[in-house]
């Protein structure tokens, strides 16, 4: 029996498995972030997700008077930093920093390069030239890859969607811009089983002796392979047409 | 035949007729249009308690929106039904006493406090504290519907939590159910004229909608189940927002049992939240510390070491579908007789949980776990096995032990190839919070999830995406049309879909003739908007007359609306098969279908329907609910004043008749065989198919139409029908207009057959 092998627990856990279903026991280890800690307890009010809200809505809530009125202190002291500090409008961060010897040497580079020295760079507030300031600059992306003679495009045009954009649907623009993915799975295996890699599984098969007839099974193999990728590349109308063929 | 689309839309007589039919003769709007003596509810249409007819009741002297709970308390307290005044049962004042410990009913006073003053409300309290069954009824002793002629509805996003909870408020408040409360799903509705409180499904309530843009007939619209996040919830609940402006009166609960209530509160403008601690007990989680090989064995096995050695307390097992579920149920229950026998165990009961179960199968998980088998002997167990229903829709006491394998089947669309399915995916985060949460109902209990700690982490998602992210919207476009609804890129959906999504359901609505080049619904669109059924049944099922075959097409679309006719039990497989093959049509499984129904009809089969499906391998269940749902659609075709004709059977042309009609709805979903001769390819998509393995298919067809794309490594289509070529380009000449596909072997091959018509026809004129 191929079962037998499965035996590797105690005695007198062992009669209560019928045979049916391998006798191995399912091992289990404890969460580590404590046993309640994702299940709320009526008895730890505090912890409760209910109790939560409960602090939102009821004004009795007191016992988290204290966090919020942290929370405003907070506020009030970054507004008061606002006032001394001007900042970027376009990236909100502070403009304080003097002219550092980094980005001068960067400009001493610019100019190494024999660029006209009226290039705006010279003229530069070095924090324009800050990575942080850089990305939040609008850009001029790559069109979308719709085709634009679509009738579900036009619909939506008409509507004031602009699919270059990069703005979905919704009152704020504010959906996703693409369709959600997912991997199709037609086997039992358990979530975060990972199987060997393609490369490793292979290297466990055996070694197959090979004879006249089968090298040339397998040549013919490999260039249909060759022939089929040749297809998949190439079968695009325009590029056909390109490359001469059609 | 000229283009099917101009003759459509060139309306007959009769089409135009009925496109402007007296809406009084709609049943969605017959409520509009009752006079004041035939009233919806049969309360009388106001202050019923003045009119003299009625006999005072618990309710006769409360004030609408300003009542209190402890007018409610006394009222609830009889001795008289405050609804119909019979005096009350035994069953209702125990059932009573355990209403009153639930979570929500110490927070009476505070909901009706906040639901008078404002119109829309969201509501949070975790599962089992008592949403779904209370809070309608406070909302009633409030509300007072009756009085007015309205009614209170609550929406569930499932057909079966519909029916178990307005069978289990039906009982809490003393009535049968049907009258008082009642529910409507999908070709069924078990209301009647004294109907205050109606549990529906979310997609039955935007049903009605269609026809009642405003929902007059209701005076509150709780929305339950709101964090499911069906796709006609968020359609609602869109709809809600807007619908509330225009109908000042009109209160709105939204319910919902998870963490993010806070942004249905965002999203109805900043609408007061009232929540409910829960009376959960804490819950020891558990992982595994390896992967697991096979989720399915590893849960059996876990379910069964908990028999052996965890103290009393029932167990919920969580897994995708029916038939995991039922296999599984039957391992659990072979391998306990043995642990019974052997090791003198407790008794165990497994009950099967799933969206399709008939009502009084579900009704048996709320028993109580078997006894002991004889006294002092070990204590008997409870055991479900069951889908995502059991996660927050339904709630079942006495559960100890969660068994969590983390996946559930989830809904994806791939609108690039346009391809729904339902695929086993690993479940989010929250959802296995709220799993685990299934175990402290009654007293601390423990979950096993079996998977590990780190891949929780890892590879779980935090929420499982809404459905409206994952659905083919071309039905969901169509309502929001007949809706009113035109500007979809700016409806206010909490989620808005991608666009290339809405595009694909615009492009085949347009295809299907549903909508016109400008987007605008057109009569056959508005005629598939009156049907319960996706957009390519609808307009195949309304064009079947002019190819003289609608009574059998009506049947098919029964047929296809329905679970699997066809049983093939893993015992008994040949057997199933060679059963199968009785019925067989060398053209496909549609026609095969349809002999099966027609058997079916026939006297050998109704003399003793439940033997002869046995013998025949077929589901008794699946066919008693084709045959309903054919009655309901033959119903809805009367009305609108669709022929119900069907060609002489003996003529060469019946079947053919059949088979061009499908096309007329499914002419997308055709796919072609390659020269190598064993896949195939979907037109215009150019995905590679196999037939699925359960496809009859007597005749080696180049063509085919299908009903189905089985997403898995590899892909099927199932339910398939062979088909010519001549009739995609005759029937559907705007989806198969040549200059739109890619140069190709199918484009050659449609050119070839364009190429033979055109002779043929023109030897046929010189002749
Ligand atoms: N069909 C039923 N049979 C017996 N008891 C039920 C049934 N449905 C609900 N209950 C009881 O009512 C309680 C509240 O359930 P419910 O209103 O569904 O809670 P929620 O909607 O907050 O999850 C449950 O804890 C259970 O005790
Ligand atoms: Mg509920
Ligand atoms: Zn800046």
């Amino acid at each position: 029996m191929s079962d037998d092998d499965e035996y590797e627990i105690p005695l007198q856990d062992q009669r209560v498995f019928g045979s049916g279903i391998k006798r191995r026991r399912v091992k289990f280890v404890p969460s580590t972030s404590g046993a309640t800690s994702s299940v709320t307890s009526s008895t730890t009010p505090a912890n409760s997700i209910s109790d939560m809200y409960l602090r939102l809505v009821l004004p009795e809530g007191s016992e988290d008077d204290a966090s919020i009125g942290n929370a405003n202190f907070m506020v009030e002291h970054n507004k008061g930093e606002e006032i001394s500090v001007s900042t970027c409008e376009i990236c909100n961060l502070p403009l304080s920093s003097p002219p550092s010897a980094k980005s001068t040497t960067l400009r001493d580079g610019v100019a190494d390069t024999g660029l006209s020295t009226s290039v705006p760079v010279s003229t530069t507030n070095p924090h324009e030239a800050s990575f942080a300031h850089q990305v939040c600059l609008q850009h001029s992306h790559p069109p979308s890859h719709v085709d634009r003679n679509r009738k579900g495009l036009a619909y939506l045009s008409s509507y004031g969607w602009n699919p270059d954009s990069r703005f979905g649907l919704g009152a704020s623009g504010q959906g996703i811009q693409n369709p959600i993915k997912v991997k199709p799975k037609d086997d039992k295996m358990g979530i975060g089983v990972v199987l060997p890699p393609e490369s490793e599984r292979r290297k466990t098969e055996k070694p197959t002796r090979l004879d006249a007839g089968k090298i040339k099974k397998l040549d013919e193999k490999d260039r249909k392979r060759t022939e089929r990728l040749r297809q998949t590349f190439y079968q695009n109308e325009d590029v056909e047409r390109y490359l001469g063929g059609g | 035949m000229a283009d099917r689309r101009s003759e459509l839309d060139l309306p007959k007589a009769k089409r135009a007729k009925l496109a402007e039919s007296d809406p009084a003769s709609n049943p969605y709007l017959a409520h509009m249009y009752e006079e004041d003596v035939g009233y919806g509810n049969g309360y009388g249409s106001r202050n019923g308690n003045k009119n003299g007819r009625f006999e005072q009741t618990g309710l006769s002297n409360f004030q609408r929106h300003a009542s209190t709970a402890a007018q409610a308390h006394t009222a609830e307290d009889g001795p008289g039904n405050p609804f119909n005044n019979v005096p009350l049962s035994n069953q209702y004042f125990n059932i009573l006493k355990t209403r009153r410990d639930l979570p929500v009913h110490k927070q009476r006073q505070e909901f009706l406090d906040m639901f008078q003053k404002s119109q829309i409300l969201v509501f949070v309290g975790e599962t089992g504290s008592g949403k779904t069954t209370q809070i309608p009824q406070f909302v009633l002793f409030d509300d007072l519907p009756h009085f007015n002629n309205k009614l209170v509805a609550c929406t569930q996003p499932r057909r079966v939590a519909a029916m178990s909870v307005a069978q289990r408020v039906a009982n809490e408040m003393d009535v049968k159910l049907g009258e008082e409360v009642g529910y409507s799903i999908r070709f069924e509705d078990v209301t009647g004229p004294k109907t205050v409180l109606k549990y529906m499904t979310d997609g039955m309530l935007l049903r009605e909608a269609m026809h009642d843009h405003n929902l007059t007939r209701y005076s509150c619209i709780i929305l339950d189940e709101a964090h499911e996040r069906t796709l006609a919830t968020d359609i609602l609940m869109g709809l809600l927002k807007e619908v509330a402006l225009r109908r000042p009166d009109l209160k709105i609960v939204i319910m919902s049992a998870t963490l993010d209530a806070q942004k249905f509160q965002r999203y109805f403008n900043d609408a007061p939240l009232l929540a409910v601690p829960g009376r959960t007990h804490p819950v020891e989680i558990f992982y595994t510390p390896e992967p697991e090989r096979d989720y399915v064995e590893a849960a059996l096995r876990t379910v069964l070491q908990i028999h052996a050695t965890e103290p009393e307390g029932d167990i919920l097992l969580f897994l995708t579908g029916e038939e995991e579920i039922e296999d599984a149920c039957r391992k659990i229950t072979l391998e306990a007789d043995e642990m019974i026998r052997e090791a003198d165990a407790g008794p165990l009961k497994v009950y099967p949980l799933y969206g399709t179960l008939p009502p009084h199968q579900q009704q048996k998980i709320f028993e109580p776990a078997p006894p002991p088998a004889r006294k002092g002997g070990r204590p008997g167990r409870k055991v479900i096995v069951g889908t995502n229903i059991a996660e927050t829709s339904l709630t079942i006491d006495g559960i100890v032990y969660v068994v969590d394998p983390g996946f559930s089947k989830q809904k994806v669309y791939n609108p690039r190839i346009r391809v729904e399915s339902l695929l086993v995916s690993p479940i989010s985060k929250a959802s296995a919070q709220q799993r685990a949460g299934r175990a402290g109902r009654t007293r601390p209990g423990k979950c096993f999830r079996l998977y590990t700690e780190a891949a929780f982490k890892k590879e779980l998602i935090e929420q499982t995406h809404p459905e409206i992210l994952r659905s083919n919207l071309a039905n969901t476009v169509l309502e929001l049309k007949k809706l009113g609804i035109d500007d979809l890129v700016h409806f206010d959906l909490m989620d808005p879909p991608a666009p290339e999504t809405l595009m694909r359901a615009l492009e085949e609505l347009n295809y299907l003739a549903c909508l016109d080049d400008d987007g605008d619904l057109t009569t056959l669109g508005k005629l598939a908007s009156e049907f319960p059924l996706d957009p390519a049944l609808a307009v195949m099922l309304i064009s079947s007359p002019e190819f003289y075959c609608s009574n059998e097409i009506l049947s098919l679309t029964a047929l296809l609306s329905v679970p699997q006719i066809f049983v093939r039990p893993a015992s008994a497989k040949k057997r199933a098969d060679e059963m199968k093959d009785l019925f067989a049509h060398p053209d496909g499984d549609h026609l095969t279908m349809l002999n099966v129904y027609h058997a079916f009809k026939s006297q050998a089969a109704t003399s003793d329907p439940k033997k002869w499906c046995h013998e025949h391998f077929l589901s008794l269940r699946a066919l008693q609910s084709a045959d309903n749902v054919r009655s309901q659609l033959k119903r809805i075709m009367e009305k609108s004043e669709l022929e119900l004709v069907s060609t002489d059977f003996n003529d060469k042309n019946y079947y053919t008749n059949i088979r061009r009609a499908l096309v007329a709805g499914f002419f997308m979903q055709v796919a072609k065989k390659d020269p190598t001769g064993k896949t195939y390819k979907t037109v215009k998509d150019d995905q590679s198919v196999l037939l699925h393995p359960s496809t009859v298919l007597g005749v080696d067809s180049d063509w085919v139409l299908y009903n189905e794309f089985v997403l898995t490594t590899k892909n099927y289509v199932r339910s398939v029908t062979s088909v010519k070529p001549e009739w995609l380009l005759d029937i559907a000449p705007t989806y198969y207009d040549l200059s739109t596909f890619k140069a190709g072997e199918i484009r050659s091959a449609l050119q070839k057959t364009m190429d033979k018509v055109k002779r043929k026809q023109a030897t046929k004129r010189t002749r």
